[in-house]
């Protein structure tokens, strides 16, 4: 992701409002390739067989930025965190309709079977569930720091750009904090 | 390691995403919701793994958990030779180890790169190659890299250890300092940045990560982030910023550059800013472009408008602007402190006849040697301030460590303890100028009478040699001397002083500033006023003869050299009452008498203590007379606090003095403080390499530690040289039966050498016990019991008692050794063989009789 100043975007956004191409072509670039990796490893394989996760992922944003009126732009990191949030509840989506196909019965918490995404499968279902839900229970900017770091793996610098730190280190400090929350949030 | 510091440390591990070893992070955890906490850190780092990977989620077979993301490698045990031993960081290059290094028996800093960028050749090739050139790099403020190798496709060099902080986190824990304090730093990196340079080398990474600030004050600049990489901001090699912006627009590296980072590394140490900041590399890029910057005096309003003028230049954008050398930087920076310093070349000496005076009586080899010398010198071009030098020469200017090789007596039968005692007083004042390692006379003195200076030098592992001649005609002196390179045998320096006798200390101490000056050495202004001290003559000629055979006589170390040398030392000071150095070396004398006797030796001590005030009363910088005063304090006064103190002003006042580190050292190990006590063993060892005596108290101390491995290899070191040194034989005993290994512990007591006093029996009487021979034990026990000597061992049976299980006596035995204020007794809290004693309450009371705080 490359590191522009949040007025940057915020023009941006403002031009693809206005339905410049251009304008949500950069975007996109800008945030594709990070948000696929970060899908990849939540889609599970039977649903990527279905439907390719950078098309899924293209769809969601452009999704997202046609519809900005609701969207108050407060800073990248929002930005993402709201991305992040479309993208999340467009997998399931797709999740709910690969099992509508035959296989809804046999949805068991604890069973590791096809249905689990990569990431599931590596740490389980239970620890992304309790993730996901430690996550909400943070405040906006702590989730912020948390999915521009952790999850989207964005250099300190853009981090800090992403929440309107001054440094990097600022930066490094609040993602520091905002995980030694999240840890004791997941605690079972 | 506190809980919180631990889990800080992995939490900030998991956001920056450095390897962590999660085995070791949870069994290291003391409490079961630190342990959940760490599982909990694991998830969101695999997490983390899983959501940025750009590869393989989609390869991996359903139902399978990918190898690899579960745990991140665990550390590995070894690289090539070198044994692993901790992770101490790791940044975007790759990571650092501590590992030791079974050849050299020495603690190393490993660096080895990310396995993935190893796998280009030509990346490898340039890695090796800096590594090989940096190694060649010998400077007291530049990391003293080793070497540089590629072993199971990873590409790593090592280097020394450091201990201490980097200026960041100095400045982290501590807030901006002073600008005199930063001058000072400034000063030393500059210094380092000077023989980076010289060397052919560019920096390019200075930065506050990268500078150490080490015990004792030592500034030493590291490479290739060999601090711990923070903040993502570091991108290629170079820091945003602290690149100058000649680089951030795509210019290559100069020594310039390097200039511009030590400029934005002195605003940084003084403010905790920047004079050039933002998010991002692109931000700085435009800012530096734009201009938009700050001055020291923006966010220091406050600091002298000299060193403010320095920082600003350094930082200026235009390099032509900024100081032209590393050097010219340097002295700016010390004129803004208004030292006296001395870092510019020597000036062009004067042919030979001039200096010498016209004296038609001296047909002399000491004038013509010079004027042939300089003559000589001109010719091969080799005098530091000709042009044209590769890295393999030494030039003057980089001469860190030297060895003064005994004068050449040219006066005749007789003379030599005069020449002897010039060559001690050279030696003295050399090494007490904190930047130069100077080896001590007793590593030096098997050298009288050789010429091969390379031998020399690469034996003594120092860069140059002094050696020289005095001549002695009546009341005049006369002193060649030449600094000579270690590596090439060429003269890098050369001077003939001419004096009357009386001027012989003034002689010494200018003969000393002067080689300082020749080697571009800047003394600090305690080091000239210790010079200055020094050279003040003393009132009798006869009571300096007396002071200089005293010392002569001294250094076979034996109780009668003793004897001999305090008859002329208390000649001295009857010729000379006011004589504080002959009365410092008296108490030195009586303080070795009472260490040789290993009696209690109440008038030994007495004597010491006497002559060591008077000493001090005197002249308070007498380091000897301290230390001296130490070893009273210590084995009589038994009084730990102020032995400590006393050791410590020895070493202040005289830190290349060998003999004051290995008894501090001694000192600290009965205190149980090892770590430092090998820090000074090993310095030791080092100003004084040839003398086993050394060698022994690092093995010593690696022997309190447990590090049984490391003494063992130690001593066979001392014993591949010194084939009969029953006391190294001993010592490797004591390894043995620490480790278990009784047959060879008893072998080695048994060797022809090995020492037969009793005190040494009762060793071999305890091992026998432990090897499950007690009635053997007991035996000798009785034997041993039955010897005079016995009352002065009483702590020695009580190991043995100890080992036999019997308790009650080993206790009675120890307090009756207390009561006779036995020096051995003050050893009983460290010595593992009174372990089993430890959970008895009455041990307690005996450490508390001998005056070491409860814990």
């Amino acid at each position: 992701m490359s590191s522009d100043s949040p007025e940057s975007t915020l023009v941006l956004l403002e031009q693809i409002r206005a339905g410049d191409q251009a304008a949500l072509d950069l975007l996109l670039t800008r945030y594709r390739p990070q948000l696929t990796r970060w899908a990849r490893g939540r889609l599970p394989h039977g649903v990527r067989d279905l439907s390719d996760t950078e098309d899924l992922v293209q769809e969601t944003i452009i999704g997202v930025l046609r519809h900005l009126d609701h969207f108050e732009f407060r800073g990248e990191g929002a930005l993402h965190a709201y991305l992040r949030r479309a993208m999340l509840n467009r997998i399931r989506d797709e999740l709910r309709r690969h099992s509508r196909r035959g296989a809804a019965e046999t949805l068991d918490e604890r069973f590791v079977c096809a249905d689990d995404s990569p990431l599931e499968q590596v740490i389980g279902r239970e620890a992304v569930e309790r993730y996901e839900s430690a996550l909400a229970q943070l405040n906006s900017a702590e989730r912020e720091a948390i999915i521009a770091r952790i999850e989207l793996g964005q250099t300190f610098a853009e981090v800090a750009g992403a929440l309107g730190k001054p440094t990097p280190e600022a930066a490094r400090m609040a993602v520091n904090r905002a995980l030694a929350r999240l840890a004791r949030l997941m605690l079972p | 390691m506190t809980d919180e510091e631990r889990l800080r440390a992995l939490v900030a591990a998991v956001a920056d995403g450095t390897p962590v070893d999660w085995q070791r992070a949870e069994s290291g955890a003391q409490t079961d919701e630190e342990r959940a906490l760490v599982r909990q850190l694991r998830l969101i780092a695999t997490l983390s793994e899983v959501s940025r990977t750009d590869e393989g989620t989609h390869t991996a077979e359903a139902g399978e958990p990918r190898a690899g993301l579960l745990t991140t490698a665990p550390m590995p045990d070894q690289w090539g030779p070198l044994h692993l031993r901790e992770l101490v960081g790791s940044g975007g290059y790759g990571t650092v180890y501590r590992a030791w290094d079974p050849q050299l028996a020495r603690e190393v800093a490993l660096k080895l790169l990310n396995a993935d960028r190893a796998e280009d050749p030509t990346f490898e090739q340039s890695v090796i190659a800096e590594g090989r050139r940096l190694a060649r790099l010998h400077h007291p403020n530049v990391i003293n890299v080793y070497g540089a190798d590629t072993h199971e496709g990873r590409v790593g060099f090592w280097m020394e250890f450091l201990e201490g902080q980097t200026l960041k986190q100095w400045i982290d824990a501590h807030g901006p300092m002073s600008s005199r304090e930063a001058t000072l730093i400034g000063i030393d990196l500059c210094r380092a940045l000077a023989a980076v340079h010289a060397a052919g080398l560019v920096h390019r990474d200075v930065k506050a990560q990268n500078v150490m600030r080490g015990p004792k004050g030592r500034t030493v600049l590291m490479d290739f982030g060999t601090g711990i990489e923070t903040g993502e901001i570091s991108r290629l090699a170079g820091t945003p910023l602290y690149m100058a912006p000649e680089l951030l627009a795509g210019g290559p590296a100069t020594p310039k550059s390097d200039l511009y980072s030590a400029g934005a590394l002195l605003f940084y140490l003084v403010s905790g800013e920047f004079p050039v900041t933002g998010p991002s590399f692109a931000h700085i890029k435009a800012a530096h472009a734009a201009g938009s910057r700050k001055t020291v005096r923006d966010v220091r309003p406050d600091l002298p408008a000299a060193f403010v003028k320095v920082v600003d230049r350094a930082l200026s954008s235009d390099p032509a602007a900024r100081p032209t050398t590393a050097g010219a930087l340097e002295a700016e920076l010390a004129a803004s402190l208004e030292l006296p310093v001395e870092t510019t070349p020597p000036p062009v000496p004067r042919p030979g006849p001039e200096r010498t005076g016209r004296r038609p009586g001296y047909t002399l080899m000491g004038i013509a040697a010079s004027a042939a010398l300089i003559g000589a010198l001109w010719a091969t071009g080799t005098l530091p301030w000709v042009g044209g030098r590769s890295h393999e020469t030494i030039t003057a200017s980089r001469v860190r460590s030297l060895a003064v090789l005994p004068l050449e007596n040219l006066s005749g039968a007789g003379q030599d303890y005069f020449s002897d005692g010039m060559t001690d007083l050279l030696t003295t004042n050399l090494s007490k100028l904190g930047a130069l390692r100077v080896i001590a006379r007793g590593s030096v003195m098997r050298y009288k009478g050789s010429h091969d200076a390379h031998e020399i030098a690469s034996a003594l592992d120092v860069d140059a040699l002094i050696q020289g001649s005095v001549l002695r005609d009546g009341n005049r002196i006369r002193i060649t001397a030449q600094l000579v390179s270690g590596i090439d045998q060429s003269t890098l320096w050369a001077e003939t002083y001419d004096r009357d006798i009386r001027d012989a200390f003034t002689l010494q101490s200018d003969l000393a500033r002067d080689i300082a000056r020749g080697i571009n050495l800047s003394l600090t202004p305690k080091e000239q006023a210790g010079l200055r001290a020094s050279a003040i003559a003393p009132r009798n000629v006869q009571a300096q003869e007396e002071y200089l055979k005293g010392w002569t006589a001294l250094e076979p170390r034996t109780a009668s050299a003793v004897a001999d040398a305090l008859t002329h030392f208390e000649n001295a000071v009857r010729l000379d009452p006011a004589y504080a150095q002959a009365f410092a070396s008296i108490a030195y004398a009586y303080s070795q008498e009472a260490t040789l006797a290993k009696m209690s030796g109440e008038e030994a001590y007495g004597r010491a203590r006497d002559a060591a005030m008077r000493a001090l009363d005197l002249d308070s910088s007498q380091s000897a007379a301290y230390y001296a005063l130490g070893l009273v304090q210590f084995n009589h006064d038994w009084d730990w606090a102020a032995a400590s103190s006393s050791f410590q002003h020895a070493i202040d006042l005289d830190p290349g003095n060998a003999d004051a580190h290995s008894q501090y050292g001694e000192f600290l190990t009965a205190q149980g403080r090892f770590a430092e006590a090998l820090t000074e063993m090993r310095r030791a060892r080092e100003i004084d390499p040839m003398n086993h005596v050394r060698r022994s108290g690092v093995a010593m101390v690696l022997f309190y530690l447990g590090k049984y491995p490391e003494a063992e290899a130690e001593l066979r070191q001392i014993l591949a040289i010194s084939k009969n040194m029953g006391v190294a034989k001993f010592m490797l005993g004591r390894v043995y039966a620490a480790q278990g290994r009784t047959d060879e512990a008893l072998a080695m007591f048994s060797e022809p050498d090995a020492p037969k006093e009793v005190r040494f029996l009762c060793e071999r009487a305890r091992v026998l016990v432990v090897a499950g021979r007690a009635p053997e034990a007991r035996q000798l026990l009785r034997q041993i019991e039955g010897s005079p000597e016995s009352e002065r061992i009483l702590d020695a049976l009580a190991f043995v008692y100890t080992a036999l299980g019997q308790r009650d006596t080993a206790v009675t035995l120890l307090n009756r050794a207390v009561d006779a204020r036995l020096p051995a007794a003050l050893w009983i809290t460290v010595d593992p063989r009174f372990a089993p004693l430890h959970a008895d309450p009455r041990f307690a009371l005996l450490r508390r009789r001998i005056g070491l705080q409860e814990e």
